[in-house]
């Protein structure tokens, strides 16, 4: 009973350093806060976005939700249990990652049949050429037999990226972490891509935490969408309300930095919705992250780090200004 | 920050060495046969065998006994040589001279041959010349350097007496200035021997070295400002990858101690390298003993001038020591 | 061209290239694998023909101070040669690989440790550690062997642990990671049968080297005297050189030349030619 009520995925105050050595000499060892505090969930069936800037971190939490680096901080748990205390193999089948780049997520000296089996070779799960194939079919791979002996150099993006996705998917995972889907292939394979997904999500229950800057992407299949600025999340609520009706003044401006649909619009070249770099992660400015190219930062920004915050339906954001305008304004 | 790394590198070098003695010990303890009599000498008497036995702490416990030879080591008691009965200090010290000369006479050739081959070469990359250059350096790198050695006394000593066929020095030798002239005279075949075999690794070095130093940003930039290749190669490129390359060769140093006992073998030079062939010939363990650590010696000091020298050049190398 | 491919590397066309070392090595093989059918004499017997006799037709590569006949050993050197150039530099490759995959893999102190003691290592004047290695133990063509494959791995594993740095990161790598696959697993399928390619070209030179140090210690005098190298030759050749020996200088010497080149040039050709795509 335990298992229906939690859910699928549960993070706990999750924190990632990676120790920067400046040099050999220096004996303060300084630390770069790829994630810094991140705390959600996911319910199955529910996808979930996180979108943000490269660098904001969402890569580094993606690894870590698949196990593949250690947190230095938090907690992870899968239906209400701690991943420390999940068994290495079943664990496996909970989540798996699918990954950005189909050209180096392959093993360029192991065929199709090679990569295929690694799955159920360590699990110790039987598998013959038909379970193969039957997998390579449900990624739309066919005939199924002509890809066995192929090697990763002699597919195309797209075929790579359904090898990606039938290796993550073979041991039927709950989860799947991906981490830019499709941000690697041309515009067409990428809808071609997005219906496996979808399929297997039907087919399986997958649920699907998608690592993306692609709006678009995000729309079309997420439920709930995260915004991460500097290892923090800044923005978290249901897609439709943080797309049409952002907060957060990062989220305003970084939706406004895509460009629109229509080619003539030329607004967003001229008048940059945001200004400057992103600060370095290993000295992260005091307070809130964003103030140091935040419009509308104020003295606060700089003393209080912002938590998030209800602001709406299942929407919150963290941010000192907004949530003062809030009261204020009684909107609430 | 370059005193740290110069600390930290000698420390490296340090470590070198006495891992070297250790080995020694451990391959001395391991070697068949009673250590006692692999350091006495076969026919040593049984009161010298006493003595030698009670020296090294023979029949104290292992740990003892390795800090009787380190701390002999360290404080420079390279035991007694059995054939020369004179301590191994002075047995290599005496015969020091004579390969040091040898030694460095080749590298400056080498080294300054190989720096022209390697100019004249990356003047023009991927041209017959280079090509050939290139051919030629791998070719004379792979003739094994006894050879050449037996070839040079065949052709210029046997066929054409110009040059004697071994030894420094003439058995009856000339005073003065000809005495100098004499043990030139004697060099000839050694050094010519041991540079040919290094021309070609230098020149690929040189070659290397000025082709990235062609492509790096100063070398574009001189090129904006209009100076011909030329004159980009001779003042920017040598220039900025001279230091690299004399750096690079003191790395090769194990190869040169190699060759340099093949060679002063062949030409019955009075140095180092028939030394340890004599020690070898006449089971003088305590002298070959103390070779190897000497000769560990020397690359642990060539490797580190190199390195420093290198660190000076290019700050990067600072912060990864021996990467 | 065709494009060659083999275990998913593709060898780009060497235009013939690699064909001469190849060519030049041939009879040094055909000489190791037939020695017992093509050498007239057994190399190590004394009084086959007149002592220093030059090239004739009973013994057409002359013969030594000893009376033994040189071309049958020279062709039974060539066995010697390959057997020592070639379990030597196993024993490189086996070590490099080790020390190199782990340092690389692993990283933090275990790299550090691993890449100290293999600058140490480096930094032995190997020929000399050698020749008192031999003194110790005696020389016999296996301890011989073994020691020279012992002291050469520092370079090679250097190679490899670059190389392994170079795909740890690979999201392949990140993949069976997340498959659950345990690091001794992910070294041995993922990392290395990506790399084991990437340094035949080390390993074709370390045979080269290996040939020739056993060569230079046999020349010294050092080497195994029951075995018929090609450096016993030269050995011999040179006590008796001012008497102009020339043919016990010239058929070893060649047949050392034309191997050395061969396996440099190999590894050369190699070296442009394999790589992963």
């Amino acid at each position: 009973m335990k298992v229906s009520n939690s859910p699928l995925l549960s993070v706990k105050e999750l924190v990632k350093y990676f120790p920067v050595k400046r040099s050999m000499f220096s004996r303060s060892v300084k630390f770069l806060k790829a994630v810094d505090g991140v705390s959600f969930e996911v319910w199955q069936g529910e996808n979930i976005a996180i979108v943000g800037e490269s660098g904001c971190g969402k890569t580094t939490l993606g690894r870590m939700l698949c196990g593949i680096i250690p947190p230095t901080k938090g907690t992870i748990e899968y239906e209400g249990e701690p991943m420390s205390k999940v068994d290495k193999k079943q664990f496996v089948s909970v989540v798996q990652p699918i990954f950005q780049d189909p050209y180096s997520a392959l093993n360029p000296v192991m065929n199709v049949r090679q990569i295929l089996s690694k799955p159920f070779k360590l699990h110790d799960i039987d598998f013959n050429d038909e379970t193969l194939c039957s997998l390579l079919e449900q990624v739309g791979l066919s005939p199924p037999r002509s890809f066995l002996k192929r090697y990763p150099h002699q597919l195309s993006g797209g075929q790579r990226q359904r090898i990606v996705i039938a290796r993550a998917l073979a041991l039927n995972p709950k989860l799947a972490v991906c981490d830019e889907p499709v941000s690697g292939l041309d515009p067409t394979v990428q809808i071609l891509i997005l219906n496996l997904l979808r399929k297997f999500q039907q087919m399986y229950r997958t649920t699907y935490l998608i690592i993306s800057h692609d709006i678009r992407l995000v729309k079309s299949i997420c439920q709930r969408t995260m915004v991460m600025y500097l290892g923090k999340i800044v923005e978290v609520g249901p897609t439709g309300d943080v797309l049409q009706r952002p907060f957060h003044p990062y989220t305003k401006s970084l939706l406004q930095s895509f460009p629109s649909r229509d080619p003539d619009d030329t607004s967003w070249v001229d008048n940059p919705p945001i200004f400057g770099d992103v600060p370095s992660a290993i000295d992260p400015p005091s307070g809130c992250g964003f103030r140091t190219r935040c419009p509308l930062a104020v003295e606060e920004c700089a003393l209080k780090n912002p938590t998030l915050t209800t602001c709406g339906p299942n929407h919150y954001v963290a941010c000192h200004v907004v949530l003062d305008g809030l009261k204020v304004g009684g909107s609430h | 920050m370059i005193w740290r790394f110069i600390i930290k590198r000698v420390a490296l070098s340090f470590i070198t060495v006495l891992t070297v003695v250790l080995l020694s010990f451990m391959i001395i303890k391991l070697a068949p046969g009673d250590p006692a009599v692999l350091l006495a000498g076969a026919g040593a008497t049984p009161e010298y065998l006493k003595a030698v036995r009670e020296a090294y702490g023979l029949n104290l416990p292992i740990t003892q006994q390795l800090t009787i030879y380190l701390t002999s080591v360290l404080t420079g008691n390279l035991g007694h040589s059995i054939t020369y009965s004179r301590t191994v200090i002075d047995v290599i010290l005496g015969r020091l001279i004579p390969t040091v000369l040898l030694a460095t006479t080749s590298s400056i050739i080498a080294i300054a041959g190989g720096i022209f081959l390697g100019l004249f070469s990356a003047a023009k990359p991927n041209s017959l010349r280079d090509e050939l250059i290139n051919i030629s350096s791998l070719v004379l790198f792979s003739i094994p350097v006894f050879w050449l050695g037996l070839f040079m006394i065949l052709a210029f000593a046997v066929n054409i007496p110009l040059f004697p066929t071994g030894g420094m020095a003439s058995t009856t030798p000339p005073t003065g200035l000809y005495a100098i002239l004499d043990v030139v005279w004697h060099m000839v075949l050694p050094v010519a021997t041991l540079s040919a075999v290094f021309f070609g690794i230098y020149a690929r070095l040189t070659r290397g070295g000025l082709l990235q130093a062609l492509s790096m940003n100063y070398s574009v930039a001189a090129r904006a400002k209009g100076l011909s290749e030329r004159e980009i190669l001779y003042h920017h490129a040598l220039r900025n990858s001279l230091l690299p390359i004399i750096s690079l060769a003191g790395t090769q140093i194990n190869l040169i101690i190699g060759a340099l006992v093949l060679v002063e073998n062949i030409f019955s030079w009075p140095g180092l390298g028939t030394l340890i062939v004599q020690g070898f010939l006449h089971r003088d363990y305590p002298l070959t003993t103390g070779l190897l650590i000497f000769f560990a010696i020397i690359t642990a000091l060539m490797n580190l001038f190199a390195d420093i020298l290198n660190a000076i050049v290019d700050p990067r190398i600072r912060s990864s020591v021996g990467e | 061209m065709k494009k060659l491919s083999f275990h998913g590397f593709q060898l780009i066309p060497v235009k013939g290239r690699a064909i001469l070392p190849l060519i030049l090595l041939a009879p040094i093989i055909l000489f190791a694998v037939f020695a017992y059918q093509i050498a007239p004499y057994n190399p190590l017997q004394t009084g086959v023909g007149e002592s220093l006799s030059p090239p004739s037709s009973r013994n057409f590569m002359g013969t030594d101070q000893l009376g033994e006949d040189i071309f049958s050993q020279v062709v039974h050197g060539s066995r010697v040669a390959l057997y020592v150039g070639i379990t030597s530099s196993l024993i490189t490759v086996f070590l490099a690989l080790v020390i190199g995959t782990v340092a690389g893999y692993l990283g933090g102190m275990v790299d550090e440790v691993l890449m100290r003691f293999t600058d140490v290592v480096l930094s032995i004047p190997s020929f000399i550690l050698i020749i008192f290695i031999v003194i110790l133990f005696g020389s016999s063509i296996n301890v011989i062997t073994l020691v020279i494959g012992v002291v050469s791995w520092p370079s090679m594993a250097r190679v490899v642990r670059a190389r392994v740095l170079s795909f740890k990161e690979q999201e392949f790598v990140l993949a069976a990671k997340a498959l659950g696959a345990n690091p001794l697993n992910v070294m041995l399928f993922e990392i290395l049968p990506n790399i084991w390619l990437g340094i035949i070209p080390a390993i074709t030179l370390q045979i080269g080297n290996g040939i020739l140090t056993e060569a230079g210690l046999s020349f010294l005098g050092l080497g195994d005297p029951n075995v018929a190298s090609w450096g016993r030759i030269l050995y011999l050749a040179s006590t008796a050189i001012y008497l102009g020996c020339w043919w016990g200088v010239l058929f070893p010497g060649l047949a050392i030349i034309v191997t050395i080149i061969s396996f440099n040039l190999l590894g050369d050709v190699l070296g442009t030619s394999l790589s992963p795509k």
